[in-house]
């Protein structure tokens, strides 16, 4: 099995991730670099999204995958180093004013041994999820759509992925491109859309549920190490312990992490619920600024990976906003709360029109 | 009609329900967590977060207004996945993390891993089921498909192959370069096609003259079957030549075909 391709292709997703959230989004790397991968990931899908849905709508003999591949490849590594320099400048500035807390990382015997089962069990299903293969039907779609944007092909959703004939462009799939960016991945590091779909993503994207877990351990148990890691150990063996049914989220997570059904369930869905949560657990009621913006890219990067994913993030979306009345929001965090339906609305609005 | 709405509906959202519930008791048990929950002298936000969020998720999954939608569209069946907003991990493990805590610290570890025995009883292992096998490569897909993309690849144009059913989800996972003259949307029942060609080669006995016509007609130039395939008589008296063997597939090569160089002389 070659490595260092697909290596460089996991390094590369989780290191912009990071680099973006913690530039951009830098209060939350208390809760973990990972947590700031996750954040970041969403800034990548929700850019992502916005570059290729008009290139797909309004494609032609001029305007087809290499302009989206172009686009995304110059303003990815654009939007890394505007995060790389915030920040350097906020650890210059931290340095100058002497701020220097940095909290170390000191573990008794007992969160020793709890970290070590999670870490264990996160190990055992990331070599489940390289070393084997599932079958799934749907991948013949997905991932052969996948492979035939990382070629030389121009034209997109115009192919039928099953055969390869021209069946026009496929709007019920066309508006949630997530096959689109493995297939950039693909292109732009030479490497078989099959391995970056069924080797790279799993790597890539478990973690960064983990990741959310324990942003949201972190929550919950209030920096209490031996209550999260126990928490992360109940929750990943929940996750293996999922098969009960084919249709939980958590299989997809395990089996199918190249789909984008699988992000949805698994990155976009409980990253929008710790966003609640921590919205839902001030004395106010209110979304902070920052908290705003990356809610507005999780609902982009829900748009990017299903289309009923705008359903469901408009359903958590709208109970957010029952929520704000519950608990007596001023009329401004009403407006807001309302207002981060629209990426979801737009998207939905264009699927009916088109 | 709007009976016919109203039941079609209901059936399929409980059957859709008990589909998602499966065969173990982990729903059972997030219940049970949410119940606990609501009883719990817990942060006001956290009860609204689990119990509150919990039950409007699952009022939006039963609310009969997806009835409509299920009458009229035929992808209904992925409504399942509004159960996806429910925070089950979150809730199960916080009720078992926060019980545990009540638990004397000695017997504690006891407790851990009478907790991890409950998630196992009430759950059921992903990778026990027959879909996960050995990655034969980096690509997941089998050996034998890639040697048949490999061998059948003409540098700077499509070809097209006709292969087995169980064959048909992978051949363009590894390479679009190849197409077929029908894909997956064949065998997938009452969501997909129907395929003439396929129709003809999956018979007990395949009628050679009849499948050489089909594939002809699909401009496919190469056939790959299993090679315990019967044909009623012989491919090379209809132009189809041996090529080699992967694994149980046989292939052969339609020597009448144009496929950019003259291929049987290159072998």
């Amino acid at each position: 099995m070659k490595i260092v391709s697909p290596a460089l292709i996991c390094i590369s997703i989780l290191l912009a991730s990071y680099l973006i959230g913690r530039g951009f989004f830098g209060h939350l790397v208390k809760k973990g670099a990972g947590f700031a991968a996750a954040v970041g990931l969403m800034v990548l899908w929700g850019v992502f999204l916005v570059i290729s849905i008009p290139v797909i709508i309004f494609q032609n003999d001029k305007i087809g995958m290499h302009t989206i591949v172009n686009i995304y490849a110059v303003t990815v590594p654009a939007i890394v180093l505007a995060a790389l320099i915030l920040s350097i400048l906020k650890t210059v500035r931290k340095r100058k004013t002497g701020d220097k807390k940095k909290e170390q990382l000191v573990l008794d015997n007992k969160e020793i041994i709890y970290l070590s089962i999670f870490f264990a069990l996160v190990f055992y299903q990331l070599f489940k999820a390289v070393f084997y293969a599932y079958a799934d039907g749907d991948d013949a779609f997905y991932v052969a759509m996948s492979q035939s944007l990382s070629g030389e092909l121009d034209a997109l959703y115009i192919n039928n992925p099953y055969t390869g004939v021209i069946d026009g462009l496929m709007y019920r799939y066309a508006l949630a491109p997530f096959p689109v960016w493995i297939a950039f991945l693909s292109r732009i590091f030479k490497v078989n859309a099959a391995t970056v779909s069924h080797v790279c993503m799993p790597i890539a994207l478990i973690p960064i549920t983990y990741a959310i877990y324990n942003a949201i351990g972190e929550k919950l148990f209030a920096g209490n190490k031996e209550k999260k890691y126990i928490f992360l150990c109940l929750v990943a063996v929940f996750i293996m312990f999922s098969g009960y049914s084919f249709y939980p989220s958590e299989v997809f997570m395990l089996t199918r992490a190249r789909q984008g059904k699988e992000a949805l369930g698994n990155i976009v869905i409980p990253l929008l619920f710790y966003e609640m949560l921590d919205t839902a657990s001030g004395d106010e009621w209110s979304i902070t600024p920052k908290n705003y913006i990356l809610i507005i890219f999780i609902t982009l990067s829900g748009a990017l990976t299903s289309v009923f994913g705008n359903i469901l993030v408009l359903v958590a979306l709208f109970g957010n906003f029952i929520y704000s009345f519950m608990r007596h929001a001023v009329l401004k965090e009403k407006i807001k709360a309302a207002s981060l339906a629209l990426p979801n609305l737009l998207m939905l609005a264009l699927y009916v029109l088109l | 009609m709007v009976k016919e709405i109203i039941i079609r509906g209901f059936t399929a959202i409980t059957d859709s329900y008990r589909e998602f519930q499966g065969k173990g008791l982990m729903v059972t048990l997030f219940l049970v967590a949410v119940v606990f929950m609501a009883y719990s002298r817990r942060d006001k936000y956290l009860k609204d977060m689990f119990v509150k969020y919990s039950i409007y998720v699952l009022a939006v999954f039963f609310v009969p207004i997806w009835y409509v939608y299920i009458y009229y569209k035929s992808d209904y069946e992925i409504l399942y996945r509004i159960l996806w907003l429910l925070p089950m991990g979150v809730v199960i493990c916080y009720v078992l993390t926060e019980t545990l805590f009540k638990l004397p610290e000695k017997i504690r570890p006891l407790g851990f891993i009478g907790a991890l025995a409950l998630l196992m009883l009430c759950g059921r292992l992903v990778y026990v089921n027959g879909y996960f096998t050995p990655a034969q490569n980096e690509y997941h897909i089998p050996d034998s498909v890639v040697e048949i993309c490999e061998e059948v690849n003409v540098d700077g144009r499509e070809i097209r192959v006709a292969v087995p059913d169980e064959l048909l989800s992978y051949v363009r996972q590894y390479t679009t370069t190849v197409y077929l003259p029908y894909g997956r949307e064949t065998i997938m029942g009452e969501y997909g096609g129907v395929n003439e060609l396929r129709d003809i080669l999956n018979a007990d006995v395949i009628d050679t003259p009849v499948a050489v016509d089909g594939l002809r007609e699909y401009d496919t130039p190469y056939l790959v079957v299993r090679n315990d395939a019967r044909f009623s008589e012989s491919l090379s008296d209809f132009g189809f030549v041996y090529v080699t063997s992967f694994d149980i597939y046989d292939m052969y090569l339609d020597s009448e075909a144009y496929i950019g160089i003259d291929y049987i002389n290159y072998r």
